[in-house]
C-alpha cells in the first residue's frame, strides 16, 4: 500500500523518500560498509579499524578468557599455547609461546586483529606485526581496574560493548563489595608465595599485590623493589604474615616448614591456603574469583578456619 | 720467593682460618633491614652469655644466617679447590669445577626429580639433592671414560670430551624446558643461575662430609701437583704414576664439586678466580694453593652472598652476579699488575 503511495506521490516526494531510504539501508548495513574507528591502546598506539574484526588472535591466556567472556570466543582463531581457559579455547589453532609467538604462524589465519599484552609479549612481536600489516592492539593492565578497562576496550574493538559494559558492571559490584568487607576489619598481614625453593613472593606492582591489599590484607612484601622477589627466610620470620597464599602443589612443603621456621604465625594458626595460580596472575576476568578467594582467607579466624581445614580434609 | 716450611704454612693457614671465621661472625651480623646489625649483635651477645631472650632472633641468627654462611663457606672452598685442581691436571688456564660435564649432569638430575615430581627427604636430605648428585658423579663417570685413550687421560681429550658432554646434556634440557609447559620448570631457570639457601644441619653435614672426603684426597696430592705442573713425561720419568695423581684429582674434585652443585646450583667464576688469584698472589705451590684458595673461596662466597641479600633487600639477586661484578675488576688488577697466571 505505502509503496503504491509513494510510486503515485509528487516527484519531490518521491526521490525524499528514496533519498531515505538509500540512507536508511546505508546505516543499517554500516558495520560493512563505513566501519573505519580509531582505538588508542594500552601503550598508546593507534589502530585503525575499517571493519569490525572476525578473526581475532590472542596472545595471551588472560585475553583469550576476555574474549571467550564476551561471546567473541567463536571469532577466535588463534590462541597460545598457555591458553587452557574456558575448556573450548583449547581446540584453538595454537601460535606459540607468549614469549615466542609463531609469527608465519599468526600472518597464516589472517587475523583482522591480534591482542597482545605487556605482560608477556615481547615488544618486537608488535614491531613484526605491524611490519606486517597485522592490527595489533596492546593491552598494558597494572592493576584490577586496568584489567576493568581492558575489558571495555576489548569489548568496544570487537563490538561487544554492552556485553563489556554488562561484564565490567558485575565485576564492579563485587570488587565494591570485597572493599567493602576490607574495611570491617583490620588488615593482616598476608604473604604470597610464588615457589618455595627458591622462595619467590609478590611484591607491589604485581597483580597479586594489588589483590591482597584490596582483599583487606596487607602485603608484607609491600618494600620490594622487585615485583617478584625472591626472598630469604629471615625476611618471612621477622616480616611474620599472619596468612600465607600459595599454589596447590606447594602447600605440603609449606605446612613442612612447621618443623624449622614454627614461629610465623601462619603456620602456629594453620592459616596456610591454596589457590590456583592462574586466577590470580592472569589479568582477566576470574581475577576477581581470586580476590573474593583471598578476602576469604583474610578473614578466616584460627578458629574458623580449623573447621575449615576439616571440611577441606574430608573433602580430599 | 721463600721456601715454604711446614712452620710457614701452619702459620699462614691458620691467620686465614681465624681471619675467615671473624668475616663469618660479622656476616652473621648482616641481613634483612628488619633485623639491624647492632640488634642481631646484642642477640648474639646474648646466646653466648646464656641468657637467651628472644626466639625469633636466635632462629634467625642460627636457623637462617648461620646455615647460609656455612652453605657459601663449603660451596666456596669446594668450588675453588676443585678448579685449582682441575686447572693443573688439565694444563689450561680456562678450566672450571664444570667444565668436565659436572653441572650438566646435576642440571639434568634436578630435571629428572622435578619430572617424577619426588619429594621425598632421606634423612633431612631432599631428593632434589640425591638427583643432582647422582647425575653429576655419573657425567663425570662418562666424561672420563670418553677421555681416556690407552688408560692414559690426555688433557686435551679429557676437556674436550668433557665440553661436548656438557654441551650435549645442555641442549637436550634446555629441548625439555621449552617443550614442555609444566610450570614446575621455571624451577631449573632458578637453578642454573645458582643459588644460596638456608639449608638445614643434616643437608649441611652431609655436603660437608663430601667435601671434606674430596679435600683430603685433593690435598694428599699437593705435592705431586707441583710436578705435574711440568709436561706429563718429565713428570713420569721423575718417578710420578702420572695417570693415578689425575685419577685422583678427578675423584676428589667430583666430590667437591657434586656436593656444591647438587645443593646450590653451578655458581659460576668461583672456581677460576680464586685459583688464579691465590696463584698470582701466593706462588705456585699446590700445598699452598690448595687450602688457600679453598679458604678463600669460602670467604668469598660467603661475603659475595651476604651482598647479594641485602643490597636490594627484602628482594635477593642472583649471587653470581655479585661474584662477577666485584671479583672480575679484582683479578683483570692483579692479571695486569703481576703478568702471571
Amino acid at each position: 500500500m505505502t509503496v503504491m503511495k509513494i510510486v503515485s506521490a509528487p516527484v519531490h516526494i518521491r526521490r525524499l523518500s528514496i533519498l531515505i531510504v538509500l540512507v536508511l539501508s546505508l546505516i543499517l548495513c554500516s558495520p560493512d560498509y563505513i566501519y573505519a574507528e580509531t582505538f588508542t591502546d594500552g601503550i598508546g598506539r593507534k589502530i585503525e579499524l575499517t571493519k569490525r574484526p572476525e578473526r581475532i588472535v590472542s596472545l595471551a591466556p588472560n585475553i583469550t578468557e576476555i574474549l571467550f567472556s564476551l561471546q567473541s570466543g567463536n571469532k577466535v582463531v588463534g590462541v597460545t599455547d598457555f591458553c587452557d581457559y574456558p575448556e573450548e579455547a583449547i581446540n584453538k589453532a595454537k601460535v606459540g609461546w607468549l614469549i615466542s609467538p609463531n609469527i608465519e604462524k599468526i600472518i597464516s589465519l589472517q587475523p583482522d586483529i591480534v591482542f597482545a599484552t605487556t605482560e608477556g609479549n615481547k615488544p618486537e612481536i608488535v614491531d613484526e606485526l605491524e611490519r606486517m600489516n597485522i592490527k595489533t592492539y596492546v593491552l598494558n593492565p597494572h592493576n584490577i581496574n586496568g584489567i576493568l578497562s581492558d575489558i571495555t576496550a576489548i569489548g568496544a574493538v570487537t563490538g561487544q560493548s554492552s556485553a563489556a559494559r554488562e561484564l565490567v558492571n558485575s565485576l564492579t559490584r563485587r570488587v565494591d563489595s570485597i572493599k567493602k568487607r576490607a574495611l570491617e576489619r583490620s588488615p593482616k598481614r598476608v604473604i604470597y608465595l610464588v615457589s618455595t625453593d627458591p622462595v619467590i613472593s609478590a611484591g607491589p606492582g604485581s597483580f597479586i599485590h594489588d589483590l591482597i591489599l584490596t582483599a583487606g590484607g596487607v602485603n608484607v612484601l609491600s618494600d620490594s623493589p622487585i615485583r617478584y622477589p625472591r626472598v630469604d627466610m629471615e625476611e618471612i620470620i621477622l616480616k611474620d604474615p599472619e596468612v600465607i597464599i600459595a599454589p596447590s602443589d606447594l602447600i605440603e612443603q609449606i605446612q613442612g616448614w612447621k618443623k624449622r621456621w614454627g614461629g610465623i604465625s601462619a603456620l602456629k594458626n594453620g592459616m596456610v591456603y591454596p589457590i590456583n595460580p592462574d586466577i590470580v596472575s592472569r589479568p582477566g576476568p576470574r581475577i576477581i574469583d581470586g580476590l573474593e578467594l583471598i578476602n576469604e582467607y583474610i578473614r578466616n579466624t584460627p578458629e574458623s578456619n580449623k573447621k575449615l581445614n576439616i571440611m577441606n580434609h574430608t573433602l580430599q | 720467593m721463600q721456601t715454604l716450611t711446614l712452620k710457614r704454612w701452619l702459620s699462614s693457614l691458620s691467620i686465614l682460618s681465624l681471619l675467615s671465621i671473624i668475616v663469618s661472625l660479622v656476616l652473621l651480623l648482616y641481613g634483612s633491614d628488619a633485623l639491624r646489625p647492632y640488634d642481631a649483635l646484642v642477640g648474639l651477645k646474648s646466646f653466648f652469655t646464656g641468657n637467651i631472650e628472644s626466639g625469633t632472633v636466635r632462629t634467625i641468627l642460627f636457623q637462617v644466617r648461620l646455615p647460609r654462611i656455612i652453605l657459601a663457606l663449603i660451596t666456596g672452598g669446594a668450588l675453588a679447590t676443585a678448579g685449582a685442581g682441575f686447572q693443573a691436571i688439565l694444563k689450561n688456564p680456562l678450566a672450571d669445577p664444570y667444565v668436565l660435564g659436572i653441572s650438566s649432569g646435576a642440571a639434568l638430575g634436578v630435571i629428572v626429580s622435578l619430572y617424577l615430581g619426588v619429594f621425598v627427604s632421606l634423612a633431612g636430605i631432599s631428593s632434589t639433592i640425591v638427583f643432582a648428585f647422582t647425575g653429576a658423579m655419573l657425567t663425570l663417570y662418562i666424561v672420563y671414560r670418553l677421555g681416556t685413550v690407552d688408560k692414559k687421560i690426555p688433557p686435551h681429550t679429557m676437556l674436550l670430551s668433557g665440553v661436548m658432554v656438557n654441551a650435549i646434556i645442555f641442549a637436550a634440557i634446555l629441548l625439555i624446558v621449552s617443550i614442555s609447559n609444566s610450570l614446575n620448570l621455571y624451577k631449573i631457570f632458578f637453578w642454573l643461575l645458582g643459588y644460596l639457601s638456608s639449608p638445614d644441619y643434616s643437608t649441611l653435614l652431609v655436603a660437608f662430609i663430601f667435601a671434606l672426603i674430596g679435600a683430603a684426597i685433593m690435598f694428599s696430592q699437593a705435592k705431586s701437583l707441583n710436578i705435574l705442573t711440568m709436561d706429563d713425561e718429565t713428570a713420569a720419568t721423575l718417578g710420578l704414576d702420572v695417570e693415578r695423581i689425575k685419577k685422583l684429582i678427578l675423584i676428589g674434585g667430583a666430590l667437591l664439586v657434586a656436593a656444591s652443585v647438587s645443593i646450590c646450583g653451578p655458581i659460576s667464576f668461583i672456581g677460576i678466580m680464586i685459583p688464579h688469584t691465590v696463584r698470582l698472589l701466593a706462588g705456585y705451590d699446590y700445598r699452598f694453593i690448595l687450602p688457600v684458595s679453598m679458604i678463600g673461596g669460602g670467604v668469598f662466597l660467603a661475603v659475595a652472598d651476604t651482598v647479594a641479600r641485602t643490597l636490594l633487600s627484602p628482594a635477593e639477586i642472583p649471587v653470581g652476579i655479585i661474584t662477577a661484578l666485584a671479583g672480575g675488576p679484582f683479578f683483570l688488577y692483579l692479571l695486569r699488575t703481576r703478568r702471571l697466571v
